[in-house]
């Protein structure tokens, strides 16, 4: 008897231990299998639920668009320009919810891109990128020639290779009112500084280590800016502070799950490695709703800052950092690479980490809140006045 | 209180009725390490492995044999089921120890068979655990504490000469729509047991816990689900309580 129900239960125990869910392997998204539309959809769709680095906040129901948008990919049956059109289609309309502000898709096969925050904003104004005087008229003509002092005006352009497009990169500095040093350049490349910009920077940071006890305030200047490399986080607000701080944090995925997370990181700013010194005096950072990137966590590094001050309006609002996806397990992908070559049939350009300011909030898709408002106007732009660095220079000469 | 006292009253009649009864009640304490395992699916992860960690685990197992070769027994059990999340290559550095700590009940079947002294036994059965607590260790490169590699003439061999390390260890802050924290499973198990004065039995067995629900709620299309396996090595010792009763009252009254 005990032989018989010994036998049995073995068979029974065994028969169960095969009851798991199936484990099936997904392969990183650019190597999923596939030239069909079907195909390219199940790819995307998993590759953002595992890269995606906002499920945790951001509100868009990704189940929902597995299921209204699969059987729409099922009935692409044929790889052609009206399909193609399609397709193209039915990917803006799955992530023109999405938060990330730093969200791109470029389709590759025809050199169209949608980018959700752009679509968003249109929507909500249309004169979102043109009702603003700022930067090419306020910069070309207004500060250079009526706000810094003449003597003291160093500015230049060159070229920079920001991930591999070369993109003009100028820079301004100089005194205003013999006592404030204002620093204006338009993307996160300053170790790329060449023979025009090199000099601009400089003369700012020389006048920052040799004068900044005499300074009434220093004016960083980032509308328009659109981001560039963390580096110069430490490289220029390292060289006002002389201890380390935090300013926000930063958490990736650490599983391919969606709500796979690390804990919260501390985003700090080092004193620079080179040399810095203990601003006393105001530092201000203009910033608008043109300024993307790297350009909103040096805003919320300056803010943070006793001493510091945001003026201006409230910005893009994209402030995951992004790096290639193997370092931080998420973030941009490209599918299609095993059946359309390197470049894929869609690149996802997309944050690897999530960034949550040192108060708590989590400003990605909104834009970061400026302390005081202030935004340029083209009739102020007519009349020779730029109000935004008219209130930096109110607020540190009062 | 009164639930207390009632269970004081139902804990004596049933050591009682054991005394009365043909059968051996037996109770006793148990412990030892475990190895887990989170099985699971991670090949879109590249240069990540998950590896498993050692734990430990302590029980107070409680049974009634009917016969020589059939028991019953359970053991609320005090259990770890750690894992490590270890990236490789240039990632190298970069890891995460997960300390899961789980309340288990098991009820399984023991078979055993041998001489009188010495046996062997086989137990197969079930159980039911609560994941009660977790604690994380780890290190991560952080994005925005970077080493200087544009300014500096460094020439980083891995992602901790990019980025500075941040290291933590805190407790697992539990997310009610991703966590399971119920886990049901079998249990499979074999060893060898030593009687003592026909009253005492000490005994070693391997044991493996293969949980059958995921570590997660089924929050997503397409999610890849977690399991626990978990392989211990158990020694422990329990004592037959009629026997044990008996031997103390006629130490008592002689």
């Amino acid at each position: 008897m005990r032989h018989t129900t010994l036998a049995w239960l073995l068979v029974f125990f065994l028969a169960l231990t095969g009851c798991r869910k199936t484990i099936s392997s997904q392969p990183e998204a650019t190597s999923y299998p596939g030239d069909n539309y079907p195909d390219i959809f199940q790819s995307f769709w998993n590759g953002m639920n595992t890269n995606y680095v906002f499920w945790g906040i951001d509100t868009t129901n990704w189940d929902n668009m597995y299921k209204v948008y699969k059987p729409l990919f099922d009935n692409l049956t044929i790889f052609d320009s009206p399909h193609e059109a399609l397709a193209e289609q039915y990917f803006s309309q799955m992530t023109q919810g999405l938060i990330d502000s730093h969200y791109t898709l470029d389709f590759e096969l025809t050199g169209n891109a949608f980018q959700p925050s752009t679509y968003r904003r249109l929507q909500q104004d249309p004169n979102y990128f043109t009702d603003s005087a700022f930067p090419a008229a306020v910069l070309d003509s207004l500060i250079p020639h009526k706000y810094i002092d003449p003597s003291s005006l160093v500015m230049g352009t060159d070229t920079v290779d920001l991930e591999g497009s070369n993109v003009p990169f100028t820079a301004v500095t100089g005194t205003i009112q013999g006592n404030i040093l204002y620093l204006y350049f338009s993307n996160f490349a300053l170790s790329q500084a060449g023979s025009n910009t090199g000099p601009v920077f400089n003369y700012f940071f020389n006048t920052l280590h040799s004068n900044y006890a005499n300074l009434k305030g220093i004016v960083i200047d980032l509308r328009g800016n659109g981001g560039g490399e963390i580096e110069d986080l430490d490289y220029l607000v390292g060289q006002m502070v002389t201890s380390e701080y935090t300013f926000g944090y930063t958490r990736y995925k650490n599983g391919v799950n969606r709500l796979d997370y690390t804990p919260w990181a501390p985003a700090v700013v080092k004193p620079w490695v080179g040399g810095s010194v203990n601003v006393k005096a105001p530092i201000v950072v203009l910033a608008d709703h043109l300024s993307v990137s790297m350009s909103e966590i040096t805003t919320m590094a300056i803010k943070t800052l006793p001493n510091g001050k945001f003026i201006g309006t409230r910005t893009w609002g994209a402030n995951g950092p992004l790096t290639s996806s193997v370092y931080f397990d998420g973030g941009q992908f490209t599918i299609g690479g095993a059946a359309f070559g390197s470049a894929g049939y869609m690149f996802v350009y997309t944050s690897s980490s999530m960034f949550k300011y040192l108060n708590g909030d989590i400003y990605e898709g909104v834009g970061v809140p400026p302390d005081i408002y202030a935004r340029e106007t083209n009739a102020a732009y007519l009349s020779g006045d730029d109000l935004v660095l008219d209130a930096a220079i109110k607020y540190i000469n009062p | 209180m009164r639930l207390l006292t009632f269970g004081c009253i139902a804990t004596l009649a049933f050591l009682l009725s054991s005394l009365q009864s043909r059968g051996q009640f037996f109770l006793g304490v148990e412990g030892g390490p475990n190895m887990n395992y989170l099985t699971t699916s991670n090949a879109s992860e590249p240069f990540t492995n998950y590896d498993g960690m050692r734990g430990w685990n302590i029980a107070i197992p409680v049974g009634y044999r009917f016969f020589d070769w059939l028991a019953v027994e359970t053991a609320p059990t005090y259990i770890q089921k750690n894992f490590d999340i270890v990236r490789t290559g240039f990632f190298t550095g970069v890891y995460q120890k997960n300390y899961n700590t789980y309340v288990q009940l098991p009820i399984d079947l023991k078979f055993s068979f041998g001489g009188k002294a010495l046996r062997g036994f086989l137990d197969l059965g079930g159980y039911g655990a609560y994941w009660a607590a977790g604690r994380i260790k780890g290190t991560e490169a952080n994005i925005l504490n970077e080493v200087d590699t544009a300014y500096e003439n460094v020439n980083p061999t891995s992602i901790l000469g990019e980025n500075y390390a941040y290291s933590y260890n805190q407790k697992y802050v539990f997310n009610s729509t991703r966590d399971n924290r119920m886990e049901f499973g079998l249990i499979g198990g074999a060893g060898i047991s030593y009687e003592l004065f026909h009253i005492y039995t000490f005994y070693l067995e391997g044991r493996y816990y293969r949980a059958m629900t995921d570590q997660q709620k089924h929050y997503e299309i397409n999610q890849a689900p977690r399991y626990n396996d978990n392989y211990g090595l158990t020694l422990g010792c329990t004592v037959y309580v009629k026997k044990l009763f008996s031997t103390l009252f006629k130490k008592a009254h002689s």
